[in-house]
């Protein structure tokens, strides 16, 4: 008797369950589905998917357990995967507003030649910094590196900016003014071998689950050797795992974080022997002075838990207890953050005070120590990171303002130098304050939603109805409704592309059907724009061929165009932009990234097929042997290194070499340094007229803008609308319950949200999602310049209100 | 109806017995088997607001770490 289509639902998901708790479990498969290997589209972990297609469609995904990032798991987002493609109100054909307001269907070659058009005639009368691109952590790294190269490389503007300006600039601050080079030193096999585990601004459980899953297996494996540590001012349900909870005040972190480096030297846990790699200095980047360690323990005496404790809002003893666990001498530390730290005025200094915990007790570079920043986005770091996706940068951790630099990209890009800006304009909400001044006429807005995302939106909301505004997205959305012209977009697994994620990990998405009705890959969109609009400049680009496995380029012809029309030539393009560089991902080819689950993780500069890159940096191979007691990890296919392959490529001296280039890090000869930072607070903090603190994020049901979560019925119902969390201490202050309607307004706008009266909430501060398109709480949220971080990123997370019955 | 694999994990594994047995206690959900990762149930809700419920509920029981949904089909 065979099984019916319910049964064969009901022993499949036993069947997964029994593999994932551990059990034997016999093989099902339903011959008609054709596997393909994928990426998630959603946060950044990058876990593997394996997407099943039948019938030209996408119907069954689950994870693939030769995978070392996710092991075969898969998060109720990732397991909705299939679901996010098919909503009723999937874009499927170019629309482009008409005077009444409406939209009318144009098609391709007429949306392409208007935007060229209009594009042309802005940047002839006005200049190239008239015209701006606004792309994505979620654009495929080809995509964005086409669309850079269109924008700096050929219009010769650099108003390149990206939604990842929004969520990790900060990260990249910490990591330069610390080593002098972006992205992380470890991977996310530390979660397996790690002793204590600090999480701090991070609700990994609902916004990186199957990372927090790798935190569970390690502690279930060690309950009493293992210790969690969690800082957040909400009770999350990461803090609810926690050993220790450091419920602290919102905007006192840096206290807090201070604090703990003091106990740590009183304590002397503190490791000598890596404080020679090691340099101490005063503030951020270049400014200040080289101090020594003496120097930096006197300035922490007046950081005592006990000197703190109250501004805080944490007991002393608590402070010294997770100092202590964090320094446990021959134990290891990972330390893993996000957006809590990253959307804070003093982004960059949280981050860098992070980096100063892991220098002081020598827990980097070890098996299961890092100081790893998680990214949200699943390209954040392949696309913008390291391809230079952002005003300031150019492929390959390349500077614009770098006169070096521009020489290079402009070999590699085969444009003239001349082409390429030769400074910076301004991070991303700087460019929505040109919008609205109408020094940008027009920009191309694509696979990001700054309708809804942007700080103070409502005035970046005008600005963009009332420009020149290109929008290329999957569904309506609240940027779309702005747009001028919009390009249906594919997505996901209907086009192919790289995409790197937070442990210098890059993978391949394969394309395994076709988009729905006319939408096109985005990448199709920026090389048939960029040929038009180049015709229109009258600048022509050589064409070349690159041999993927020597890096001979032969050029062809000289087009107009971007001299690359498929995602193969211009990932090849791009794998010579990192060549030798820090970042390099020569050696990831496209054979390779196909063939082994996981991908490949830089520094990767050699193309032999079995490498797969570096799994720890800034250590030689002798070093490695020392720690790890072997010099190579391997996998079901290939294997990474624990040594640095970038120096052993470029000849750089171990065992422990920080051999960051950036400016930031000039004069530190090789070696990391600690930064000596006093303590302060967030721009706009509570006060008699707006006495709450807002906190703004994600929930564990939805990504970002819902603009994919809230097509799937199942999270859409389980978490409909957006709330705003109460503690109970303030639920009775205000004589309220949950559901009672509240007021919640700030300095620039206000927003009606029902309240949910919860233990997470911490009194004094309260938590609204911003998945939720119809309740914009970015309306509320704070844009003044003195409130980014030194890296430009806005803060999201403290941001003063009041709140009252509605 | 929504169907659903997941994986409840213990806070400690020798309350595995008792947590299984609270489980088979709810009529949506079937104990497919305990292993070393946590206890590996279907969950057969009649709408998706019912399984959101019971997985929240289970997931709030103090001796339960996480509720780890591992499969999910709602197609009929």
């Amino acid at each position: 008797m065979g099984l019916s289509r319910r049964d064969f639902i009901k022993a499949s998901a036993a069947a997964t369950a029994l593999a994932m708790a551990g059990l034997p479990v016999e093989a099902l498969a339903e011959p008609s589905i054709r596997y393909g290997r994928s990426q998630c589209r959603f946060c950044g972990t990058g876990c593997t998917v394996l997407a099943g297609v039948k019938n030209g469609r996408v119907v069954a995904v689950k994870g693939d357990a030769d995978s070392p990032i996710n092991f075969g798991r898969l998060c109720m987002k990732g397991y909705s995967l299939p679901h996010i493609m098919y909503g009723d109100d999937r874009l499927t054909k170019p629309l482009v507003r008409q005077s009444d307001g409406s939209f009318k269907e144009v098609s391709w070659d007429y949306a392409l030649d208007l935007i060229a058009e209009k594009f042309a005639e802005l940047i002839k009368a006005h200049g190239p910094d008239s015209v701006a691109w606004y792309g994505s952590g979620q654009n495929t790294t080809q995509e964005a590196f086409a669309a850079n190269k269109l924008f700096k490389g050929i219009i010769g503007t650099a108003n390149v900016e990206g939604n990842p300006r929004l969520c990790m600039a900060s990260a990249v601050g910490g990591y330069l003014n610390t080593f002098g080079t972006d992205e992380p030193a470890g991977t996310y096999d530390d979660f397996d071998q790690t002793d204590c585990i600090f999480i701090i601004g991070s609700n990994t459980a609902e916004n990186h689950p199957m990372l927090f899953r790798r935190v569970i297996d390690r502690k279930s494996a060690y309950p009493d050797r293992v210790k969690v540590i969690v800082a957040d001012p909400r009770y999350t349900p990461t803090a609810r795992y926690a050993d220790l909870h450091l419920k602290f005040r919102p905007g006192y972190d840096m206290y807090l974080l201070n604090a703990m480096a003091q106990v740590i030297i009183e304590k002397g846990l503190i490791d000598e022997s890596h404080l020679k790699y090691c340099t101490f200095r005063k503030g951020l980047k270049t400014k200040g002075d080289f101090v020594d360690f003496e120097e930096y323990r006197k300035f922490l005496a007046d950081y005592t838990p006990e000197k703190v404790e109250a501004l805080v809002g944490v007991p002393a003893s608590d402070i010294r207890k997770a100092a202590e666990w964090f320094g446990r001498k021959g134990y290891a530390t990972l330390s893993i953050w996000t957006m809590g730290l990253n959307q804070r005025t003093k982004g960059v200094q949280l981050n860098t005070q992070m980096h100063n915990l892991h220098l002081l007790t020598g827990k980097i570079g070890k098996p299961g120590c890092d100081s790893l920043s998680l990214t949200g986005q699943p390209n954040a770091c392949g696309g913008t990171r390291e391809q230079g996706g952002l005003t300031h940068i150019l492929p390959g951790h390349r500077a614009v303002a770098n006169p070096k630099h521009r020489a290079e990209m402009a070999e590699i890009w085969g444009v003239p130098v001349e082409w390429l800006p030769k400074k910076p304009t301004g991070p991303a909400v700087n460019m929505f304050m040109r919008l609205r001044k109408g020094k940008i006429k027009a920009i191309w807005i694509n696979t990001t939603n700054p309708g809804q995302s942007l700080p103070n939106a409502s005035l970046y909301r005008d600005a963009m109805k009332k420009a020149f505004t290109v929008v290329s997205d999957i569904y309506p959305t609240r940027t779309t409704e702005l747009a001028t012209v919009i390009l249906p977009s594919a997505m996901w697994v209907e086009k192919e592309g790289v995409m790197g994620q937070t442990d210098r990990r890059s993978q391949f998405i394969p394309k395994l059907i076709d988009p729905p009705g006319e939408a096109r890959p985005d990448f199709w969109q920026i090389v048939e724009v960029a040929k038009r609009l180049a015709r229109k400049l009258g600048r022509k680009t050589a064409y070349r061929v690159i041999d993927p496995m020597t890096g001979k380029v032969k050029k062809v012809k000289e087009v107009y165009g971007l001299g690359f029309e498929t995602e193969e030539e211009a990932w090849n393009e791009y794998r010579l932009a990192t060549r030798g560089q820090d970042v390099d991902l020569w050696g990831a080819t496209y054979e390779k990234l196909k063939a082994h689950a996981g991908g490949v993780q830089w520094p990767c500069p050699t193309t032999d097929f079995d490498n797969r890159g570096t799994a720890k940096r800034y250590i030689s191979r002798d070093y490695a042997l020392s720690v790890f007691g072997k010099t190579e990890r391997n996998y079901k296919t290939g294997y990474v290194t624990l040594y640095d392959q970038h120096m052993v490529d470029k000849g750089i001296p171990g065992p422990i070499n920080y051999y960051g280039h950036h400016p930031f890090h000039k004069g530190s000869k090789g070696k990391a340094i600690v930064r000596v930072l006093k303590a302060g607070l967030d721009f706009e903090m509570p006060d008699a007229e707006y006495p709450f603190v807002l906190n703004t994020g994600r929930v564990i049901e939805h990504w970002h803008s819902g603009t994919m979560t809230m097509r799937v019925k199942l999270l859409r119902e389980m978490n409909p609308r957006a709330y705003v969390e109460v503690s109970p201490e303030d639920a009775k202050k205000l004589g309220i319950s949950s559901g009672s309607k509240l007021l919640i307004q700030s300095r620039r706008g206000k927003i009606v949200l029902p309240a949910w009266i919860t233990e997470r909430a911490r009194p004094g501060m309260v938590f609204v999602p911003w998945f939720d398109e119809t309740k914009l709480i970015n309306l509320l949220t704070v844009d003044d310049p003195k409130s980014w971080s030194g890296a430009g990123e806005p803060d999201y997370k403290v941001c003063a209100v009041k709140i009252m019955k509605a | 109806m929504p169907v659903a694999g997941a994986v409840v994990v213990p806070m400690d594994r020798k309350d595995e017995e008792r947590i299984a047995d609270r489980l088979r206690a709810i009529p949506a959900v079937t104990v497919e088997g305990i292993g070393e990762k946590g206890i590996a149930i279907v969950l057969e809700a009649e709408s998706a607001e019912r399984l959101k419920e019971i997985s929240e509920s289970i997931s709030q029981w103090e001796e339960v770490i996480e509720f780890e949904l591992v499969y999910l089909n709602w197609e009929e």
